[in-house]
């Protein structure tokens, strides 16, 4: 029973965050719409958990995000779950400790991982006539890919100080 | 070192293995549940963020306002003369055929569908519907507004939705014609990020003017002809270069998009 509960309540937080993500780029306007609310997720998810399920949540995420991209289906379900897989690592073996800068730089370099692989399948794709992604490097698209590190980078640290101060009560670390 | 590379390995064969069952079609029934889990909720939003942003209309000041309804009056004019151009156009063109014995059948059905979405992607510009292959929707279908403007055509289909590429995506292309020149001159729209729409490969000794109307030419299988897709704004010549380009104003505001017709053609 606490198990059957358990894995509603993960459809649920699923079906959510793929909503919010959604809904975001929806109604809010250029940069805000940038704002990708999966990373912020899976972020706040290694600080506070620590766990390696975080690259099976994230492959769920990104599988859902999927089905509604326009690229080759793969590209972002891989992309998606080797940048948390990359993320979890770094948590563990390079930045120890769990601090507001680790929330930012975690997120920063998680993004910069998903974009870059992203954009390394798409040209390879494009190599076997798979797609066409003939304006993968224009300016506006590496524009907004910077924005949506800045404002999802800035997010989760805003999410992680009002999680850490006012949700589990501890003295925040810097 | 050898415990990440095991761990890597099982990860991407995981993934590996979804995308191909997806591609067999294993996973269709709960790729189906998860679709129709999440359209319902995108559905409201994205009603709802088109109900708001389409009533706000931003004005700084009196006289911005006395200009835009300066500038529509002025537009409204130069429609109607376009309006009486297209009328005699038309006029003239069946009698042609009349005379030629034309057949003409405009036996292309449609299909009405609701947006119910837009791109998630920053690589893309596209929305999703809400008809799909049950209601007869194949890859490639024109997608228009009203009786003959067109907006985009399908670029996936699953069994109750659809993607719709927009004319202004990066990836879009449409054959075309300017329909109010000499020569009728034969182009290429392309859209770029979802912001500028731009007619491309048109000869240098052809003449193209502001104004002048965009329509599809029907040289794309899939897209019929004579759909409106635009007028020119701005036209682009460099001496040095063997095609002219234009800049296109879109007949129908794009980020507007509520109900449009997938025209299902073979």
């Amino acid at each position: 029973m606490r198990t059957f509960l358990k894995t509603l309540l993960w459809i649920c937080i699923t079906v959510g965050i793929v909503g919010l993500h959604m809904a975001i780029s929806f109604i809010a306007p250029f940069p805000f719409d940038t704002f990708n609310v999966i990373f912020c997720f899976l972020v706040l998810y290694i600080l506070f958990y620590r766990s390696g399920a975080v690259v099976w949540v994230s492959f769920l995420l990104h599988y859902i995000i999927d089905l509604y991209s326009v690229s080759t289906f793969g590209v972002v379900l891989f992309a998606g779950t080797i940048s948390a897989l990359c993320m979890y690592w770094i948590s563990k073996n390079i930045f120890a400790n769990v601090s507001i800068s680790v929330a930012l730089g975690l997120t920063a370099i998680g993004l910069l991982l998903y974009r870059g692989i992203f954009s390394a399948l798409l040209i390879l794709l494009s190599v076997f006539g798979s797609t066409e992604q003939t304006q993968l490097f224009e300016n506006r698209l590496f524009i907004i890919y910077l924005w949506e590190i800045g404002i999802t980078s800035l997010a989760s640290m805003f999410m992680y100080v009002i999680i850490q101060k006012y949700v589990k009560g501890k003295s925040l670390a810097l | 070192m050898q415990r990440k590379s095991a761990i890597l390995l099982s990860v991407t064969s995981i993934i590996f293995v979804v995308i191909l069952f997806h591609y067999i079609g294993w996973l269709s029934l709960p790729e189906k549940w998860v679709r129709s889990l999440i359209n319902t909720p995108s559905s409201y939003i994205f009603k709802t963020t088109n109900a708001v942003q389409g009533t706000q209309t931003f004005v700084s000041s009196k006289k911005e306002l006395s200009e835009r309804i300066q500038a529509l009056e002025s537009q409204i004019g130069s429609l109607s003369v376009d309006q009486s151009k297209l009328a005699l156009l038309e006029d003239e063109n069946k009698r042609l055929r009349e005379q030629l014995n034309f057949i003409t059948t405009s036996s292309i059905h449609s299909v009405g569908a609701e947006a119910i979405g837009r791109s998630i992607d920053p690589i893309a510009t596209t929305i999703i519907i809400n008809r799909g292959e049950r209601d007869g929707i194949r890859e490639g279908n024109p997608v228009i507004i009203g009786s003959g403007i067109l907006v985009g055509k399908v670029i996936s289909v699953h069994e109750a939705s659809a993607i719709v590429q927009l004319i202004n995506d990066t990836q879009s292309r449409v054959a075309a014609t300017v329909l109010n020149n000499k020569e009728h001159s034969l182009g290429i729209v392309e859209g770029g990020f979802g912001i500028a729409v731009r007619l491309k490969f048109i000869p240098q000794n052809e003449e193209i003017r502001g104004g002048d109307i965009i329509t599809t030419s029907g040289l794309e299988g899939n897209i019929p002809r004579g759909l409106l897709i635009g007028t020119i704004e701005a036209v682009e010549r460099k001496p040095q270069e063997p095609f002219q380009e234009a800049l296109l104003k879109p007949i129908y505001n794009l980020n507007d998009i509520t109900v449009v017709s997938v025209l299902l053609t073979e």
